[in-house]
């Protein structure tokens, strides 16, 4: 594995890590800031800074490290969480979240000086607070040292700090470097590390790691190198050397094995005895082609135990809130961390595409397979019917690893959230529901845009401004609730407030006044509704710069329909709106009705069919040359001939076509075929990958027989039948 | 070699093939090795590696290895590396 996979491996992590620092987060927002929940906030920041450090991440490293030393001040019962501080260390949250993004080259550096200051702030009034209790010597002066000694340090291995750092710098750091001047009270972990051969290729420096060791409060570092080869063999592409170093007891293992968490083949050797001098330490073994083994010797309970070896000492017990865990405890949290850790592997997403891809085809295979033993009496034998689940259940487990959590997209929320509570001055209580429902990636990538868009809309026009709320005999905060959950195959996303809803009257009139409906159109309220969805429609009194262009939910709907899903809105004035949308839970493939129009073959997706019927006399009224509506037990809905529309030759004669009922975000239209051949499930294929976008349609499919059906996009057909409709009148 | 050869202000990785030449064309010439530090803001541990190969090899021969004026960040470097005294004490 090279760096740059190994560097993309940290990035990965510190998203997961991200996320877990906004759940942790929310739950502090609901006051749940137990000691658990404070620890894994703090574990993931200082997981980022360490692999920030090994890829020379600097001010992303820095950022960190201040915002670790106030978040530890909460760990250590130092600083009190209140409300004020949940502020900051969101703030820096925030912050931090944009310095990942701006390693990962996604974005400029952002400016942290105003949150380096408060965070400095709410460290700073825990200085005039009583000294917390001693702790060792190294730990202290680390703690204690000003960051920018650390900062100088950083410096030295990078090849932009051509000049020296100042004086000072240097003896804080090398007061970082001097050995305990007093015993430790716990016993302090002995360490022996020796980086991989290859520890170099890819632009590897271990001394990054040793730094960040140093850092964190390493002594009476030893360099190993009798490894090292006579001159005349030496490579300077390899690896020879190793050290052993001293680590205080407050470090946790994990901390330490998160430095090494992003190389590969290190050997890596923990212990944790009392009173024994790390000088001479035990030649490493052979390396190991595996990923950096941590293998660690706890110390012995203090009970008799008949392993233990006579010189060490059991653990002495410390007062700081870094002490580690009992040694049993400990043992089997790394057997479940280790067993978590084999339970997952990472898989680039080229080659899980791939293998859906192929199952795609397997599908078609199996299809057209079937359709050829159909043809010779065949198609009811048992093992084409085995062979078909066997298809459809391996299409389904191939699909489920695209799967991904609505978490993923759920955790930008809360930020969304804040900025919208900062720029408008309204209070938002957000609740989030569903999180863990599973969709396509690809649904989960692009879905993001659209739901944003409705967020910053519910706060922005929906929710009413403290004063606003009070008046109306609400309570100050709004609620916004976003929720996700699957419904008949489908994911149905809802975005919910308790604002004001929306002003039909308002909604109406602007629409008039845009030109978008006639003055004396008779519209329901549904349609009012659905009117804010007209493109350039926008009621905002002023522009502002978090929605009210008049763009927004115009765009929202044309992507929420390309990803083949619809929007929905139902409101109530005074009480709030919601905004529904139903979106497939995989672009891959698709439940459809195969029909016949002349003698091409279509595929009306089945989530848009309401039902099916054959015209009886009287109930087709012909109102032109190819515009008809159908009564459909009293509702009169528009005919949409796909023939005609499409420039197909197909049937007009109502005894002979059969009519689809279909619902779509612009209400019910009914779609003429010719006849009804099957419903099944299709694999799509992109035609604008593959030919070019075609109005109308949205894909392609491959058929049993291997001709190719088109899929139509019944809101694109609807949507032309208007367009000729308007152009005809 | 009577004056002292400058290292370079990168000791890295990229630095280490040039300095091993460097120093082994030296010691083959039987010179001792008289380094000169004060310009060095960089050590990698690839040319870590090589200095201390050089210094052994030198001791073998009975020649002088020494850096004369090491700099700050070379001293604290080699500190950090635990071979502060390998490295800048070091004499044939």
């Amino acid at each position: 594995m090279d760096l740059d996979a190994i560097q993309q491996m940290f990035f990965q992590e510190s998203e997961e890590g991200l996320q877990a620092l906004e759940s942790c987060f929310a739950l502090c927002r609901e006051g749940a800031d137990d000691a658990e929940t404070i620890n894994t906030i703090f574990r993931a920041v200082h997981s980022i800074k360490g692999g920030a450090g090994a890829f020379g991440h600097e001010q992303l490293q820095a950022f960190a490290h201040h915002y670790e030393g106030v978040l530890d001040q909460v760990r250590s019962g130092a600083l009190t969480m209140t409300p004020a501080l949940l502020d900051v260390l969101l703030a820096a949250f925030d912050i931090l979240t944009d310095h990942v993004a701006a390693a990962r080259g996604e974005r400029s550096t952002p400016d942290d000086a105003a949150v380096l200051a408060a965070l400095a702030g709410a460290g700073g009034a825990h200085d005039t607070a009583p000294a917390p209790e001693p702790a060792p010597v190294a730990a202290a002066a680390a703690a204690a040292a000003p960051a920018d000694d650390f900062d100088a340090l950083l410096g030295l291995l990078e090849p932009s700090s051509a000049a020296p750092a100042p004086q000072d710098d240097f003896d804080a750091l090398m007061s970082l470097l001097e050995p305990a001047a007093t015993p430790a009270a716990a016993a302090p972990w002995q360490i022996n590390v020796r980086p991989s051969g290859d520890a170099f290729a890819n632009g590897g420096e271990p001394l990054l790691l040793l730094r960040e060791l140093v850092r964190m409060g390493a002594s009476k570092i030893a360099l190993q190198g009798a490894g090292l080869p006579p001159i005349e063999e030496l490579d300077v592409q390899r690896s020879y050397l190793g050290w052993s170093l001293e680590m205080p007891a407050e470090i946790s293992k994990d901390d330490i094995e998160a430095v090494f968490e992003f190389v590969d083949g290190w050997q890596l050797e923990m212990r944790q005895e009392a009173g024994s001098p790390p000088a001479e330490t035990p030649p490493l073994p052979a390396e190991s082609e595996s990923a950096a083994e941590a293998i660690e010797v706890e110390a012995p309970p203090p009970a008799p135990a008949a392993a233990a070896p006579a010189q060490a000492a059991p653990p002495v017990p410390v007062a700081s809130k870094a002490a580690p865990a009992p040694a049993p405890a400990a043992a089997s949290d790394g057997a479940a961390a280790a067993a978590a850790a084999s339970a997952t592997i990472r898989v680039e997403l080229d080659k899980l595409d791939r293998l859906v891809n192929l199952v795609g085809e397997l599908v078609i295979t199996q299809a057209m397979l079937a359709q050829r033993l159909s043809e010779h009496g065949l198609a009811g034998s048992s093992e084409l019917t085995s062979l078909e689940n066997l298809t459809r259940e391996l299409q389904e487990s191939a699909m489920s690893i695209r799967a991904q959590p609505m978490k993923t997209v759920f955790n930008r929320v809360p930020r969304i959230i804040r900025e919208l509570e900062a720029d408008t001055g309204k209070r938002v209580r957000l609740q989030l529901d569903g999180e863990m429902t599973e969709v396509d990636k690809t649904v989960v990538e692009r879905i993001g845009e659209p739901l944003t868009h409705l967020i910053r809309n519910a706060v922005d026009h929906g929710i009413e401004s403290p004063e606003e709320r009070l008046a109306a005999g609400k309570s100050e905060d709004g609620v916004l609730r976003v929720g996700a959950e699957q419904r008949s195959g489908r994911i149905v996303i809802t975005v919910a407030d308790d604002g004001r809803g929306i002003d039909r009257a308002r909604v109406r009139a602007k629409a008039v006044e845009r030109g978008i409906v006639a003055p004396d159109a008779m519209l329901s309220d549904e349609e009012v509704d659905n009117l804010i969805f007209a493109p350039g429609f926008s009621t905002a009194e002023k522009v502002s710069n978090i929605s009210g262009r008049g763009v927004g939910m115009d765009v929202v709907r044309r992507n929420v329909q390309a990803l083949g899903g619809r929007i929905g809105v139902s409101s109530r004035f005074g009480s709030g709106a919601s905004f529904t949308l139903s979106l497939p839970l995989t672009l891959a493939v698709l439940d459809g009705m195969i029909v016949k129009v002349g003698e091409q073959t279509f595929v009306v997706p089945l989530g848009n069919i309401v039902e099916s019927l054959r015209a009886q006399p009287g109930q087709l009224s012909h109102l032109a040359d190819d515009a008809a509506i159908l009564d459909v037990r009293g509702v009169q809905l528009p005919v949409l001939p796909i023939g005609a529309l499409l420039g197909i030759p197909a049937q007009s004669d109502p005894d002979n076509t059969v009519m689809i009922v279909v619902d779509t975000d612009a209400g019910q239209a009914v779609i003429m075929v010719d006849t009804i051949e099957d419903q099944r499930q299709v694999v799509v294929k992109s035609l604008e990958a593959n030919y070019r976008a075609i109005p109308g349609v949205s894909g392609a499919t491959i058929l049993g027989d291997g001709r190719v059906a088109l899929i139509l996009d019944v809101e694109g057909v609807l949507a032309q039948a208007r367009r000729r409709q308007a152009i005809a009148a | 070699m009577s004056n002292p050869e400058q290292l370079p202000a990168l000791l890295n990785s990229a630095a280490a093939k040039p300095l091993l030449d460097l120093l082994k064309e030296r010691l083959a010439d039987n010179e001792p090795l008289i380094l000169d530090g004060s310009a060095v803001s960089q050590l990698g541990q690839a040319c870590l590696q090589v200095l201390l190969g050089a210094r052994t090899a030198a001791a073998s021969r009975e020649l002088a290895f020494t850096i004369n004026n090491p700099s700050e960040a070379l001293s604290t470097m080699a500190k950090m590396a635990g071979c502060s005294e390998l490295l800048l004490a070091g004499e044939a």
